[in-house]
C-alpha cells in the first residue's frame, strides 16, 4: 500500500509527509498537556495568594479611609456653631437634628448616626430609634470597634468644648456600621461581606487600631483551577488513544482517495498536453467519484476547450490586425535594437520606392534621416535618392527582442501648405516682398546684429510721390504694375543683406544692413530715387515717378524697430514737405515739429464747432477808375490761446486730414452771408472771390453744397468768383474741366490763382471755362526791376485780353508795380497799397460810402 | 436690662496695649463671658487717646469678619481711632460662622442689645471719652434701639450705613398674617418653630416670640426711633443698594437728618466703593 512513498523526482510522497506530521503534532501535543497541567497546580496556589494579600490590602485601606471620614466629620461638628447652639439650647435639638445636621454637607455618608449628650452626659434626642448609648461613658471617647450582637460598629466619641476653654459644653458620639462604612469610602473594589470574617467577641470594645487582627479575609482554593491538572491528564490519555485511530484511517483515506486518483490526474494531463484527449488516464478518471478530482477534471476540460477557442479569435485578430496594416498609408517598420528593419507593411515600401521584401534587414537609419530640433520630423530616402518630408513617430513593443514599431508619414502636402501660409504671413502678395510683419523681425535681427558688432542699421521709408495720380489716371492694374516693377528695381539696386519691404499702399521699406559710415546709407538713398525717377513704361504711357525718402539710423534715432520705423516715417514726411523727390534724415526737430502739426491737428478738429474761424477780405480794385470792384475771402484762424494765426501755418494741415471740406464749406457760406448782408445793407454789388483748394475738387458734393448756399442766402451767383491754382487745373483736368463747367452752368465766375507759376498747357487753358487769371505776386514783386518779370506780367496781361479773360494783379505794394500793370491794361489789382486783409467791419467803414 | 456686665477676662496683650497706649492698627481679639456664660468677642485696635473710639456693628446673622465691617474697621484705626468690632452670640458662645436662616433662632433683639451695652461699657472702662456708634445694616437697628434705651453722655454721633428695616417687605399680606400668627402663638404660650420671612431669610426658623423681638422692628418704628434720638445721626446709602425698597430712602430723606448717598454703590459698598464709604465716615466723623 506504500508503493506511492516513493515517487520519481520526489524524496518523500504526500503519505510520508502525513505521517511524519501526524507524529510530530502528537508528541507535542503530549508535551503541551503535561506543561499545562503542572502550571495549573502552580497557578492555583499563586492567584489565592495574591488573592488574599490584595484583599488584606483593600480592606486596610477601607478601614483607613472610612476613620478618615469620621475623623473629618467630628472636626466639622466641633468646629459648627450650631452644634454649641443646640448643646446650650436643647429645645430645638430635635428639629435642628432632623433638619440641619441631616442636610450638612459636610457630614459624612459613612455616618449612620450622630448624637449630642448634656454636660450631664444625657442623651438629648428623648425617644432613641438608633444603636447609640443612652448615656454617654468614658469607653466612648475617641474611635473604637464594637461587635453589637454580630453588627460590628465603629463609634467615635468626643467632648465638645468652649473655644480657648477647657469648660465641657457636652458630648457627641458619631457611629457607623462597619461594613457600609468600607463600602462607601469607595476603597473596596472585589471584597464581598461573606469574604471577612470577624473573630472579635460580642459586646467587645477594642481600639481601632488593633481591628484589623480581628479581621480576616476567607480565601479557598479555586476549585477550577486544582481540578484543570487532573483534567488534562486524563483527557491526554483518552485523545492519544482516540488520535492514534483517526491517524491511521486518515492515512488510508488519504491513499486511496486522493493520491491515486492525483497520479492519473497527472497523466490526463499530459496527455491533453499532446492533444491525446480521451486516452488511458482519461478513462481511470471516468471511474473516479471523488468530488474534487471529478472537480479538477471537468476544469481542466473547460480550460482545454477555451484554450482552442482561444486560439482561434487569435488568429482571427492577427488576419485583421495584417489586413489593417497591409492597408494604412501610413509605413509601420519594426526595428530591432541595432536599428535593423525587421519586418514592414506595403504602404512601407511603397513610400520608400522599394519591394518590402529588400526593405527587411536594411538599416532604417540609412533611410530616414531625423531633422534637428525637429521633434519627430525627417528626411525619408527613396529608392531612386529623392527625399520628401516625412514624420515618423516610434513605441516600444515590449517584447524579449526590445524590438520598436517605426511608423512614417509622408509630410509634404503638409509641408507645403505650411510654406504657403509662412509666405502668406510674412510677405506681400503682390510684389513678394517682405510684408511689414517680416520687415520688423529683420529690423530686429539687424539691430542686434549692429548692436553685437558695433554697427549702424539704415533704414528707408519710402513713399512714391502723387502715386495716387497713376491709380486715378491709368486705373489700378497699372497702379500695382508700377508697384511691382519698383519692387523689383529696389531689389535689383540693393546688397543682399539689406532688406526692402512693401509696407501697404506706395509705401515701401528698406533695412541697410552692416552699415559702418553714415554715408553709406546716403549713397543707398540715392541709388534709390535714382531707380524710381527711371521713366516706367505702363502700357503704351511712358510714366515719370519720383518718390520722398526719410531715413532713420540705429541707434542715433532709436534702438527699437517701432521707435525707427516712426521716426522714418517722421523723416519722409518732411522730405514731402520739402518738395519731394529727395530724402531726409530724422532729426529730433522734426519730431518737435510733427508733435506741434499733430498737436495744431487735434485743435483744427476742435476750431470749426468752437467757431474759431473768422474771415477778413481783402479788396479788388479797378486799375482805371480805383474804385472798389470785390473782395477776397481769406480765412483766419482765431487760436485761444496763440492769438490769430494766418492760413499758411495750417491749411495744408486742413487738407491733409480732409477737415478742408466742412472749413471750405464754412468759408463758401460765411462768405455768401456776409455778401448778403452787404447787399441787404445797401452795400455796393462787388464780387466775392472764394479760394477752393484741389481737396474739395475732389468731393463730389462740391457743385451741390455751392448751389445750396446760393440758394440758402440768395446772394447773385455772378458776385461769386471762384479761386482755383493753376497747379490744381493740371493735375486732374478731366474732373476739373467737368466741375469748372458745372460752376459755369450755376453762374458763378471762375479765376486761376497764382498764374504763371504752374505749367500751364495754352491749349488745356483754352478748354476751361475761366473768367478770370491772377498773376501771381512773385512777379509783380519783382517789378519793375527784374525785366523778365515785367516780360511775363506783360504776356500774362496780353494773353488774359486774347482770351478775353480778366486780368487781376496780386500783391501790389508799391505806386510804380500799379502803374505798370495799369499801362499795360491789368483790370484790377489787390495788394497792400491799396489794402490789407481787413474784418467786414472795418472794410465798410473803410470803402462803402456812407447812406448820407 | 437682665444682662448685669461684667467682664470676666481679658487679654493680657490687651492690657499692655492699653498701658503702652500704642498708637498701632494692629487689631486684637477680645474675649469675654457674659453674665449668662456665653462667651463673646469682638476686634479691638487702640487708637489715639485724643481720638474718638468707634463702635463698629455687623447686619443680620453675621459677624465682625464681614467685609464691609472689617475694612472699614482697618480704615478707621489706620486714622488713629480705637476701633472695637464686636461680633453678636445670637445665644452661641464663641459664635465664629454667619448664621444660616434655617438653624432655629431662638435669640432676641434684646439680647442683642444688652451686648451692645456690654461693649460700650468695655470701651468706657478703659477711659474711652468718646464714642461713635457705627452700624451696618440692620446693625443700625440694634444700634439705634441701643442709643435711644441707654443714653450715654461719651455717645457722641450715629452713623447708619445701609440702615434697612428688618421686616422684610414690611406691609405685604403674607408679612402681616404671619406677624398676627405669631402674636397669637405668643399668647398662647407656643414655643415651637415655625418658618418665617424676616430680613433677608425666606425661611427663618425661630419661635414665636423670637421672630417677633426682631420682626417688630418695622420701618415706622425705626423712623420714629431716629426722630426720638438724641444723638446727631448721619445716613450713609449707596445708590444701587437693592434692598432699600418700597420708597424707604425717600422716607429716611423725610427725616431731619445729613443723608448721604455714593452714587453706584451697592448694600455692601463692594469695590471701589469701599473707599467712598471710608471717605464718607471719616468726614462724617471730623464733622
Amino acid at each position: 500500500m506504500f508503493e506511492f512513498i516513493r515517487q520519481p523526482g520526489l524524496r518523500l510522497s504526500i503519505t510520508a509527509y502525513f505521517v511524519i506530521v501526524l507524529g510530530i503534532g502528537l508528541l507535542l501535543f503530549v508535551a503541551l498537556g503535561l506543561v499545562v497541567s503542572d502550571k495549573g497546580r502552580q497557578l492555583n496556589g499563586e492567584i489565592i495568594r495574591m488573592q488574599r494579600n490584595a484583599t488584606e490590602q483593600e480592606l486596610n485601606t477601607a478601614l483607613k479611609l472610612a476613620t478618615d471620614e469620621l475623623e473629618h466629620t467630628k472636626n466639622f461638628l466641633l468646629n459648627w456653631d450650631e452644634v454649641k447652639q443646640q448643646l446650650a439650647n436643647p429645645n430645638y435639638y430635635d428639629y435642628w437634628r432632623d433638619n440641619r445636621l441631616k442636610s450638612s454637607a459636610q457630614i459624612s455618608k459613612t455616618v449612620s448616626g450622630i448624637e449630642l449628650y448634656s454636660i450631664g452626659k444625657e442623651r438629648l434626642q428623648k425617644t432613641p430609634k438608633d444603636s447609640l448609648p443612652a448615656r454617654f461613658d468614658e469607653t466612648l471617647l475617641g474611635l473604637r470597634a464594637v461587635n453589637l450582637g454580630g453588627t460590628m460598629l465603629l463609634q467615635y466619641g468626643l467632648a465638645i468644648k468652649s473655644e480657648g476653654h477647657d469648660d465641657v459644653l457636652g458630648y457627641v458620639v458619631i457611629q457607623a456600621l462597619l461594613f457600609p462604612a468600607l463600602q462607601h469610602s469607595g476603597a473596596l473594589q472585589t471584597l464581598t461581606p461573606d469574604m471577612i470574617s470577624y473573630s472579635l467577641p460580642e459586646a467587645k470594645i477594642i481600639s481601632i487600631d488593633a481591628l484589623h487582627t480581628y479581621q480576616h479575609v476567607v480565601m479557598t482554593d479555586i476549585p477550577a483551577a486544582a481540578g484543570l491538572s487532573n483534567l488534562i491528564s486524563r483527557t491526554l490519555r483518552d485523545f492519544l488513544g482516540i488520535a492514534a485511530l483517526l491517524a491511521a484511517l486518515i492515512l488510508y483515506l488519504v491513499i486511496y482517495v486522493y493520491v491515486r486518483p492525483l497520479r492519473s490526474m497527472s497523466v490526463y494531463i499530459d496527455d491533453l498536453r499532446q492533444g491525446k484527449i480521451g486516452a488511458t488516464a482519461s478513462a481511470r478518471l471516468a471511474g473516479i467519484q471523488v468530488k474534487e478530482i471529478v472537480k479538477t477534471r471537468q476544469s481542466l476540460q473547460a480550460y482545454h476547450q477555451q484554450l482552442v477557442e482561444s486560439t482561434a479569435v487569435v488568429q482571427q485578430s492577427e488576419t485583421r490586425l495584417r489586413t489593417i496594416l497591409d492597408n494604412v498609408p501610413d509605413g509601420v517598420l519594426s526595428v530591432d535594437v541595432t536599428g535593423t528593419i525587421l519586418s514592414c507593411n506595403p504602404a512601407a515600401g511603397k513610400l520608400l520606392a522599394m519591394p518590402q521584401n529588400e526593405l527587411i534587414g536594411m538599416k532604417l537609419a540609412d533611410l530616414v534621416k531625423p531633422l534637428d530640433g525637429q521633434d519627430g520630423e525627417a528626411v525619408a530616402i527613396r529608392k531612386d535618392g529623392s527625399r520628401f518630408p516625412a514624420e515618423t513617430t516610434c513605441s516600444a513593443m515590449h517584447d524579449e527582442m526590445q524590438a520598436q514599431i517605426v511608423i512614417l508619414r509622408d509630410i509634404t502636402e503638409r509641408k507645403n501648405a505650411e510654406d504657403k501660409l509662412i509666405q502668406l504671413a510674412n510677405y506681400d502678395p503682390l510684389t513678394g516682398l517682405p510684408n511689414r510683419t517680416l520687415l520688423r523681425d529683420r529690423l530686429m535681427h539687424s539691430i542686434h546684429y549692429a548692436r553685437h558688432h558695433k554697427r549702424l542699421v539704415g533704414l528707408i521709408f519710402m513713399d512714391l510721390d502723387r502715386f495716387k495720380n497713376v491709380n486715378d489716371t491709368l486705373g489700378h492694374q497699372y497702379g500695382d504694375a508700377l508697384l511691382k516693377l519698383i519692387g523689383e528695381r529696389l531689389s535689383s539696386i540693393l546688397r543682399e543683406s539689406d532688406t526692402v519691404a512693401r509696407m501697404g499702399g506706395d509705401e515701401f521699406m528698406i533695412i541697410v544692413e552692416d552699415v559702418h559710415q553714415q554715408d553709406q546709407i546716403a549713397e543707398t538713398a540715392t541709388r534709390i530715387l535714382q531707380a524710381v525717377a527711371t521713366p516706367v513704361q505702363l502700357g503704351e504711357k511712358n510714366v515719370l515717378v519720383s518718390t520722398s525718402l526719410g531715413i532713420t539710423v540705429y541707434p542715433t534715432d532709436g534702438t527699437d524697430p517701432d521707435r525707427l520705423i516712426k521716426n522714418a516715417d517722421t523723416a519722409m514726411y518732411r522730405a514731402k514737405e520739402l518738395g519731394r523727390n529727395n530724402y531726409q534724415y530724422f532729426t529730433e526737430e522734426m519730431n518737435t515739429a510733427a508733435m506741434e502739426r499733430l498737436e495744431m491737428e487735434q485743435e483744427l478738429r476742435s476750431a470749426l464747432q468752437n467757431n474759431e474761424f473768422l474771415l477778413y477780405f481783402q479788396p479788388r480794385i479797378a486799375m482805371q477808375s480805383n474804385t472798389l470792384t470785390g473782395v477776397e475771402a481769406l480765412l483766419r484762424w482765431q487760436h485761444p490761446h496763440k492769438g490769430l494765426i494766418l492760413p499758411g501755418r495750417f491749411i495744408s494741415i486742413l487738407e491733409d486730414t480732409a477737415l478742408i471740406v466742412p472749413v471750405g464749406e464754412w468759408v463758401l457760406r460765411s462768405a455768401c452771408q456776409q455778401l448778403r448782408s452787404w447787399l441787404d445793407n445797401g452795400g455796393p454789388k462787388i464780387k466775392m472771390a472764394v479760394n477752393i483748394s484741389a481737396r474739395q475738387f475732389q468731393d463730389q458734393e462740391l457743385v451741390n453744397m455751392l448751389r445750396n448756399i446760393l440758394n440758402e442766402t440768395g446772394v447773385p451767383p455772378e458776385l461769386i468768383e471762384i479761386e482755383i491754382t493753376e497747379s490744381l487745373l493740371m493735375d486732374n483736368l478731366q474732373t476739373t474741366i467737368q466741375v469748372l463747367q458745372e460752376f459755369h452752368r450755376i453762374g458763378v465766375l471762375v479765376s486761376v490763382d497764382d498764374f504763371g507759376t504752374g505749367y500751364s498747357s495754352l491749349s488745356y487753358l483754352l478748354q476751361f471755362p475761366l473768367d478770370n487769371i491772377k498773376i501771381d505776386q512773385s512777379f509783380i514783386a519783382r517789378i519793375p526791376d527784374d525785366p523778365s518779370a515785367c516780360t511775363i506780367t506783360k504776356a500774362v496781361i496780353a494773353l488774359g485780353k486774347s482770351m478775353q479773360l480778366k486780368v487781376t494783379a496780386e500783391g501790389i505794394e508799391t505806386t510804380a508795380q500799379a502803374d505798370f500793370v495799369r499801362a499795360e491794361g491789368c483790370d484790377e489789382g489787390q495788394g497792400f497799397l491799396f489794402a490789407r486783409p481787413m474784418p467786414a467791419t472795418q472794410l465798410q467803414l473803410q470803402f462803402f460810402k456812407t447812406p448820407n | 436690662m437682665n444682662h448685669t456686665i461684667l467682664s470676666m477676662t481679658s487679654s493680657i496683650l490687651l492690657a499692655c496695649h492699653l498701658m503702652i497706649g500704642s498708637t498701632t492698627a494692629n487689631a486684637t481679639e477680645i474675649k469675654e463671658r457674659l453674665a449668662n456664660g456665653l462667651e463673646v468677642s469682638a476686634e479691638f485696635s487702640q487708637g489715639q487717646r485724643d481720638k474718638p473710639a468707634a463702635l463698629i456693628l455687623h447686619g443680620f446673622l453675621q459677624t465682625q469678619n464681614n467685609a464691609t465691617v472689617s475694612n472699614l474697621g482697618n480704615a478707621l484705626a489706620t486714622e488713629g481711632l480705637s476701633v472695637l468690632a464686636p461680633t453678636l452670640s445670637l445665644g452661641i458662645s464663641q459664635r465664629r460662622q454667619s448664621l444660616s436662616c434655617e438653624t432655629p433662632h431662638p435669640h432676641h433683639f434684646d439680647a442683642d442689645v444688652a451686648e451692645v451695652e456690654f461693649w460700650v461699657n468695655w470701651l468706657l472702662q478703659r477711659g474711652v471719652k468718646s464714642i461713635i456708634l457705627i452700624g451696618h445694616s440692620t446693625g443700625n437697628v440694634q444700634l439705634l434701639a441701643y442709643a435711644n434705651q441707654y443714653p450715654h453722655q461719651e455717645i457722641k454721633k450715629f452713623i447708619a450705613i445701609s440702615l434697612i428695616e428688618f421686616a422684610r417687605e414690611f406691609g405685604g399680606k403674607q408679612n402681616i398674617l404671619q406677624f398676627r400668627q405669631a402674636q397669637k402663638q405668643v399668647k398662647q404660650g407656643d414655643t415651637r418653630l415655625n418658618d418665617y420671612n424676616l430680613s433677608y431669610c425666606n425661611k427663618y426658623i425661630a419661635p414665636a416670640d423670637a421672630y417677633l423681638s426682631y420682626a417688630s422692628w418695622d420701618g415706622n418704628r425705626i423712623l420714629a426711633g431716629i426722630r426720638a434720638l438724641k444723638l446727631p445721626i448721619v445716613i450713609i446709602a449707596g445708590e444701587a443698594d437693592d434692598r432699600m425698597r418700597n420708597g424707604w430712602i425717600n422716607k429716611l430723606k423725610a427725616l431731619p437728618v445729613k443723608i448721604s448717598t455714593v452714587k453706584g454703590a451697592n448694600h455692601f459698598f463692594s469695590d471701589i466703593h469701599e473707599f467712598d464709604l471710608h471717605d464718607r465716615v471719616i468726614k462724617a466723623i471730623a464733622e
